[in-house]
């Protein structure tokens, strides 16, 4: 019995090994990439821990007035379509959790089916669209396009949540003469709380991250985010892996501290998305 | 008072994006797969079926499709087998789980430009990582150009496309596992089931409804892939790596043929309906198990 539980322990301790280290050494190397001088960067054997790491890569990347650009253009982008989002889909969800109303089945099933819809199959219609109506190359045209493709997950995370709360509650603020905005505002969102977070993560992790709709809809860098900047590193400065390593952790930091911050309400609300009792 | 109409107002912003900015490109993209639509002038004349027929005719399109097929069977049975792998470790109790989950979930957290970079990094031919390590093992003769050469580039996407997105298959099985009841188990085991009849008979069965909802999620997804072979490859070398996401994206936005690429647009579109009915059809003809009867949503 004591030699199964060693042996239990054994793999138990093994898998967490391997775990760790599928997932984490290429992240580990991209760190010691970016903390590297230029000449520790090509050395062979290579060295995983650098032997006088520098800061010089960030200085590089904080400095690079492109960089910096790309930064403010990701930030407004992601916070705005964030917030927009959550308003947007709190109401719609609690439209569809609450009312019954004729239709409603037929605009539920379009908003999930939209899900799958394939993004690169988008790219032509959303380019021309925000071109004729002069939103191309804009803060607001990337904003209302990174809530759209966000939404119907939002809403979707947001109505099962919304659905769990009995309606009770709501029952004696009707009798207490509140209308429906007040109680959604008063009642529901405050005890909605951690759903609204991982909305709210969702969507800035969605814009934050987001490429392919970056690369088309936007055309210079008055309005480009950081991941086409850091897709075209190379063209720009040359490969410089150290800089190009800062950059990517830079970039990486915001979306990882949000993710580990919100992962439990937002695993638990897709999860619960999917299987319904 | 509850009145109908308030549930409308409601949904009303939501569904005037989704109109605005779904419904109707989805009309759009149809419309030019059947006309001459040229970007400048506007103007666009309905020619029926011979987008498609051009495209078709395209010397590298069949190229893109062997690809694209090859990329969605390799990625998804990857996926879903390590996904399966690290579920069930993971469904075990031990200390120190929550944090283990957290790690294995932070390559799909981060953005996939910056794994696309963190996976050129190490395939670099001459300072990457992959050959340095194969050189210190005395492994040399299978030092190589990951990502220049047609065949091992192919396989080197393959391998990041994995590593970044097999976190979300794993999730998702997981929460499915920690929902079996735990005396389904018990009695197998007093039953004397060996590991592997627990985890055909139980494990399986039981989360057969995940299993089809992560696997289609997947293919569509798998299907839909651009960022990481664009960072990546940006489809070369030669077309090696370049699937139907990159390839509408060169025809519509470096070659400018908008009607050709609404053409290869509308063929994906069918093809995920296709595997949207097949999915439902799957669905639906399994709800009979003993130990199952739940009804899955999208």
């Amino acid at each position: 019995m004591r030699k199964r539980k060693l042996r239990y322990k054994i793999l138990i301790t093994l898998g967490i090994l391997l775990i760790c280290l599928y997932s984490l050494l290429p992240i580990f190397w991209v760190l010691s990439t970016s903390f590297k001088q230029p000449d520790v960067i090509f050395s062979d054997p290579p060295q995983w821990i650098p032997k006088n790491p520098t800061f010089d890569n960030y200085k590089t990347v904080i400095q690079n007035p492109a960089m910096i650009q790309y930064f403010k253009n990701t930030v407004i982008i992601s916070l705005s379509s964030t917030v927009l989002s959550v308003v947007i889909a709190v109401l719609a969800a609690y439209g569809f959790s609450r009312y019954k109303f004729r239709g409603r089945s037929v605009f539920l099933g379009m908003f999930l089916f939209s899900r799958i819809l394939p993004r690169v199959s988008l790219i032509l219609p959303f380019f021309i669209i925000l071109r004729n109506i002069r939103l191309l190359n804009t803060h607001l045209g990337m904003i209302i396009v990174y809530i759209i493709i966000g939404l119907p997950i939002t809403i979707w995370l947001a109505k099962g949540f919304f659905d769990k709360i009995p309606i009770e509650i709501e029952e004696s603020a009707i009798l207490d003469g509140c209308g429906p905005l007040t109680i959604l505002l008063r009642i529901i969102v405050p005890i909605s709380a951690p759903a609204i977070g991982a909305i709210a993560m969702y969507a800035f992790i969605l814009a934050w991250n987001e490429l392919l709709l970056a690369l088309i809809l936007t055309l210079d860098i008055s309005t480009q985010t950081i991941s086409i900047g850091l897709s075209y590193y190379k063209l720009e400065f040359g490969i410089s892996w150290g800089n190009l390593m800062a950059g990517s952790v830079l970039m990486s930091i915001p979306a990882v501290i949000v993710f580990i911050f919100f992962q439990k309400n937002l695993v638990d609300g897709l999860t619960a998305g999917s299987v319904k009792e | 008072m509850k009145t109908r109409y308030q549930g409308y107002l409601f949904i009303l912003p939501a569904t005037i994006l989704l109109v605005l900015l779904m419904v109707y490109p989805m009309w759009k993209t149809f419309t030019y797969s059947v006309t001459d639509f040229k970007l400048i002038g506007n103007s666009s004349t309905f020619v029926g079926l011979q987008n498609f027929k051009a495209v078709m005719a395209r010397y590298d399109f069949l190229n893109v499709l062997k690809n694209t097929l090859i990329w969605v069977v390799v990625t998804v049975f990857f996926q879903f087998a390590l996904a399966m792998i690290v579920a069930l470790f993971l469904n075990v109790k031990f200390r120190g789980r929550a944090v283990v989950q957290i790690i294995a979930l932070i390559p799909w957290t981060i953005p996939s430009v910056v794994s696309g970079n963190t996976w050129k990094w190490i395939f670099q031919t001459d300072f990457g990582l992959m050959n340095a390590l194969l050189r210190q093992i005395g492994l040399g003769e299978f030092v190589q150009p990951w990502l220049s050469q047609p065949k091992m580039a192919f396989f080197s996407v393959l391998f990041a496309a994995i590593w970044q997105g097999y976190p979300f298959l794993m999730i998702m099985l997981l929460s499915g596992l920690k929902g079996i009841p735990e005396d389904q188990y018990e009695a197998a085991m007093i039953d004397g089931a060996s590991p592997s009849q627990r985890f055909r008979y139980i494990t399986v069965p039981n989360i057969k409804n995940i299993i089809v909802i992560v696997i289609t999620l997947q293919i569509i997804y798998a299907w839909n892939t651009f960022d990481i072979i664009f960072v990546l490859t940006g489809g070369g070398p030669g077309g090696a790596t370049e699937i139907l996401g990159l390839f509408i994206y060169k025809l519509g936005f470096s070659a400018f043929n908008f009607s050709e690429a609404a053409a290869v647009s509308v063929l994906l579109l069918a093809f995920v309906i296709v595997i949207l009915m097949l999915r439902n059809f799957l669905t639906k003809k399994e709800t009979g198990t003993i130990y199952e009867k739940k009804k899955i949503t999208l």
